[in-house]
């Protein structure tokens, strides 16, 4: 009895001390950089454009209040009826997140040139990014997480 | 004494102790959990900036008083240097064209300060295909520009940094033009960085795409 008294204090300590590793990993600023290029798993579609892979350079800061600062900067690359087409995607930082996972999310306010010749929109974008990948969404639209394929994002305590 | 009372022993301590301080990363946090004996477990966690040390503190007992006295005087105080300098960038530049350069950074700190800025660099040249990714350490310059009545800041900066992976020095160079970021300016030197692309006496070149932005450093 006096042993699994132990024990329990000892897996209850532990529980307790994982997810206060959990809530710190939460609550500390973070840094975000990335440069590089990344490839769209077949099939993937953003308004009439099939998308082949990407090239992006970001650098951000989220605070633990959720508040960002920083600039993300993505061109998506594939082709529409009328051949090759880029999207260029100019977006500043305003919030964000520290996921769980590791991952973090941010979002703010974008420009988004579709490279049809159509002036640019004011586009509210997201993305959940990893050390392997990122997860892109333009106003209503999540785009298939890319995978990196030269490059890298770094995730770091700020 | 009722033998179904869990003793902790010395040497059970120890391991928890190790534990705690194995699974802890990072800010001010305090747990009390209160434990079905009727014990206390009191976790008081300080830290901040990353370099910071962290320093952890434990106390448990049958009654739950030292736990209480820890936490009554624990002090929880944010550590963050005096920074004086901000700035954040993502995009491309045009290198031995049609290829390009990829980065994105973060560097912030005091001013002229050797080892006193933090921040990260990634900066990768399609073409060459070199991928320069380190901490920053130190801003070299900055001016900042803020127009009266508001409006957008601009500014330089220069600040350099170590590759994580092979130990060379790099030191990068920007201009923030103002909004949205369509003539800022970016360049890198340092760790075979250089390139043939169209960089001017300033050792910088405009953007391709993407934007710099110099920051207020107040807010945070």
């Amino acid at each position: 009895m006096k042993r699994l008294s132990i024990l329990f204090v000892v897996a209850l300590f532990l529980a307790t001390a994982a997810a206060s590793s959990l809530l710190v990993s939460g609550a500390g600023n973070t840094e975000v950089t990335g440069a590089g290029t990344a490839a769209f798993p077949a099939g993937s579609v953003y308004n009439g454009v099939t998308l082949s892979g990407s090239q992006f350079g970001k650098g951000l800061v989220i605070y633990a209040d959720g508040s960002g600062i920083g600039n993300f900067y993505t061109v998506l690359d594939g082709s529409s009826v009328l051949g090759p087409q880029s999207i260029t995607v100019t977006g500043v930082v305003t919030s964000g997140s520290a996921n769980a996972d590791g991952s973090v999310t941010f979002a703010g306010a974008s420009s988004v040139d579709m490279g049809d010749g159509t002036p640019p929109l004011s586009v509210p974008f997201s993305a959940t990014v990893t050390s392997g990948g990122l997860t892109l969404v333009l106003g209503g639209t999540t785009l298939p997480t890319q995978t990196i394929t030269d490059g890298g994002i770094d995730i770091n305590p700020f | 004494m009722d033998n179904s009372t869990p003793k902790l022993t010395p040497a059970v301590l120890k391991w928890l102790c190790g534990a705690v301080i194995g699974v802890t990363v990072l800010p001010v946090l305090a747990v009390v959990v209160v434990l079905p004996f009727a014990g206390r477990v009191a976790l008081a966690f300080q830290g901040g900036d990353s370099a910071v040390a962290l320093t952890s503190q434990l106390a448990l007992n049958p009654t739950g008083a030292a736990a209480d006295a820890l936490l009554s005087t624990s002090t929880m105080t944010p550590q963050s240097p005096t920074e004086t300098a901000k700035v954040t960038g993502g995009g491309t530049v045009s290198v031995d064209v049609p290829r390009y350069a990829s980065f994105g950074f973060v560097a912030q700190g005091a001013v002229g300060v050797p080892g006193g800025a933090k921040g990260n660099l990634n900066y990768v040249n399609h073409s060459t295909g070199i991928h320069i990714n380190g901490p920053v350490d130190t801003i070299e310059e900055f001016t900042l520009n803020s127009p009266p009545g508001g409006g957008a800041t601009t500014g330089t900066a220069t600040f350099s940094g170590v590759d994580r992976h092979n130990g060379c020095s790099f030191t990068v160079k920007v201009t923030d033009n103002g909004e949205p970021g369509t003539t800022d300016r970016f360049g890198i030197t340092g760790c075979d960085a250089t390139f043939s692309g169209a960089v001017g006496a300033d050792g910088e070149q405009q953007l391709s795409g993407g934007n710099i932005q110099i920051h207020p450093t107040q807010a945070h």
